[in-house]
């Protein structure tokens, strides 16, 4: 009890200093006692917002991945479950070709938000035909987001080069795209609805024990799932739409921090909280860094890292549950 | 012979008239529920007394789990309707339900979380997001009475199957409910905790006032502990008696088998044919 406790406040404590080393690192080091002007103008317009959209949306990421994780019962449930991630690549190409200009365009932004409102929606009223079933939810997602890779697939070929480019361009995540507005708005929401996911998290230890022990537990099931999709995806239809697609942290973060401090909901939602956090700002300096002084976008980075991270996690678990004692 | 209460009348003033002859409790009327096409209970009626041990006997298939969960809210009967007391059981807010009711299926999912948080979850229905020391106390309570304390902070993954049940029966009992459903409780038990949880059971029955209704397997565990007997075949009520009642001819009829009772030590005991 005492030790993930000290897990969760640990990961808080060291979230503001590795916040200050990362933006001193980079292609020009930054001292923070001897600050002139060229170091202030890049660090107010360009290291700290990075900086701080890359927490926003890790934190964002992960909290939502660990909710649907718990109302889905299913392992392999993330941000994107619903298809939210190629409705809005979906969304992001449609408008390029209909001539939304550039990627920072808010144009697009404004597309790729609408097309995947629009999926999770679409998702929504077809499971509902089926009493929102986690599997159905899944399963649904899966068939929609095959369909709007399709979608994609025809707009890149009859794009031109350069919208080509762009379109190829929108779907790397990116951190460098977030505005001082976009983090306004986000450090609202993610703190919010994190925080509501937080409040749950005795509703999402009913259900990890069976939909029937939740339910007679006076766990409103179908409600609670069918809100926390809604509000999960939003979000992600909000990070997705202004930073493009960022995979993995929804995916492993939950699962990191499973290892770390159990499966008990109160202790694993603000531990994914800050370690989503820590994750994203880590690998956005190090994206920044790898080719340097060219930028990479931090997406590129999380799932090269992700997918090998994911299957030592697995096999990590599968020792554990496979020993004797514990 | 067959007391089994059928009526077919849904006015409030027979509903309460049964109320006060039985002093019943808990009050199914024309349950019906089928999946799909299949009827898997036909015309389910039967009342369960105040601090009784209520035993749901019958073979594999004969609808004993899907009634459990019909009663419950877990699955939606087609027609009929159940009562407990004043209050319409299938149309409650399922928060309101959980303060009256408690189910422990045959299986829960089983994960990392400590005993005694997954007994703490029983409180869910009258908690706040914080603990409070009643609930806290409630649940060591619990743990005491079930000779779970040692293993308050085991996971719950590295429990044998037999303790599970125990941590559920655990849990239902820190959710204070007034009427409690177990799906098969003691299947996983051995002798002696089979025994000690059953007699637990009827000791709570008595004590705190609870219906406790339950499926089971075993015959004789069902004659020595229930106060009352509902033996269902194919969906259909057979008969609903009391232990004492019993007869071989039923029992037989239920299960398609030669099932002879003898008084054994002054117990009456169900024997099955050696071959």
């Amino acid at each position: 009890m005492i030790s993930r406790f000290l897990w969760i406040l640990t990961a808080a404590l060291l979230l503001p200093v590795v916040f200050l080393v990362c933006v001193s690192l980079g292609a020009v080091e930054i001292s923070f006692f001897d600050l002139n002007h060229t170091a202030k103008t890049i660090l107010l317009h360009s290291r700290i917002p990075q900086a701080l959209t890359a927490i926003l949306a890790g934190a964002g990421l992960a909290v939502t991945g660990t909710s649907m994780q718990a109302v889905l019962r299913n392992p392999l449930s993330s941000p994107f479950t619903l298809g939210v991630s190629s409705a809005a690549a979906f969304g992001a190409a449609l408008t390029v070709i209909c001539g939304g200009a550039g990627t920072q365009s808010i144009h697009v932004t404004i597309g790729a938000f609408i097309s995947s409102l629009a999926a999770v929606l679409l998702i929504l009223i077809l499971s509902a035909k089926r009493s929102m079933r986690p599997e159905t939810i899944i399963l649904v997602g899966v068939a929609l987001s095959a369909f709007y890779s399709a979608g994609i697939m025809l707009l890149q070929y009859v794009a031109d080069e350069q919208q080509l480019a762009s379109i190829v361009y929108w779907s790397f995540g990116d951190t460098q795209r977030g505005t001082w507005p976009t983090i306004a708005a986000l450090s609202f929401l993610v703190p919010g609805i994190g925080i509501w996911f937080m409040l749950q998290s005795w509703k999402f230890n009913a259900l990890s024990l069976g939909e029937e022990t939740a339910l007679s537990l006076g766990v409103r099931a179908k409600r609670t799932r069918l809100t926390v999709m809604v509000l999960g995806s939003l979000l992600t239809a909000g990070l997705t739409a202004s930073l493009g697609i960022i995979g993995f942290i929804g995916l492993v973060v939950p699962h990191f921090c499973r290892l770390i401090v159990g499966d008990d909901y109160r202790f694993v939602l603000p531990m994914s909280f800050f370690a989503g956090a820590l994750l994203l700002l880590i690998s956005d300096t190090a994206a920044r860094m790898v080719l340097a002084p060219r930028l990479m976008p931090v997406a590129i980075l999380t799932a090269f890292i992700g997918a090998p991270v994911f299957l030592l996690m697995l096999i990590q678990l599968a020792n554990r549950k496979g020993g004797i004692g514990e | 012979m067959t007391p089994t209460l059928k009526t077919k009348s849904l006015s409030p003033s027979s509903d309460s008239s049964i109320l006060n002859q039985n002093q019943a409790n808990l009050c199914v009327n024309g349950l019906n529920f089928q999946y799909g096409k299949r009827e898997i209970l036909k015309d389910i009626s039967f009342s369960v007394p105040n601090s009784a041990v209520f035993a749901i006997l019958g073979p594999n298939g004969s609808g004993k789990t899907t009634l459990l969960r019909c009663l419950n809210h877990l699955l939606i009967p087609n027609s009929g309707n159940v009562a407990f007391g004043p209050f319409d059981f299938l149309r409650m807010a399922p928060e309101k339900r959980a303060k009256l009711a408690a189910y422990a299926p045959q299986r829960t999912a089983v994960n990392s979380l400590s005993v005694f948080d997954s007994v703490l979850l029983g409180r869910l229905p009258h908690r706040t997001w914080f603990s409070r020391e009643t609930d806290l106390q409630k649940t060591r309570e619990v743990l005491k009475r079930l000779n779970l304390e040692e293993k308050s902070n085991a996971a719950l993954d590295s429990l044998s199957g037999g303790e599970l049940q125990k941590v559920s029966l655990a849990r239902v009992l820190a959710q204070e409910p007034k009427l409690v459903f177990l799906d098969e409780p003691t299947s996983a038990l051995d002798w002696k905790n089979r025994t000690e949880i059953l007699s637990l059971l009827r000791k709570i029955a008595r004590e705190d006032g609870l219906s406790i209704v339950l499926t089971i397997h075993d015959i004789n565990d069902a004659i020595q502990f229930a106060d009352r007997l509902l033996l269902l075949k194919n969906g259909r009520i057979i008969q609903e008696t009391s232990p004492e009642c019993l007869t071989s001819e039923t029992l037989s009829m239920v299960y398609d088998l030669p099932i002879e009772i003898h008084e054994i030590n002054g117990k009456r005991t169900a024997l099955a044919p050696a071959d």
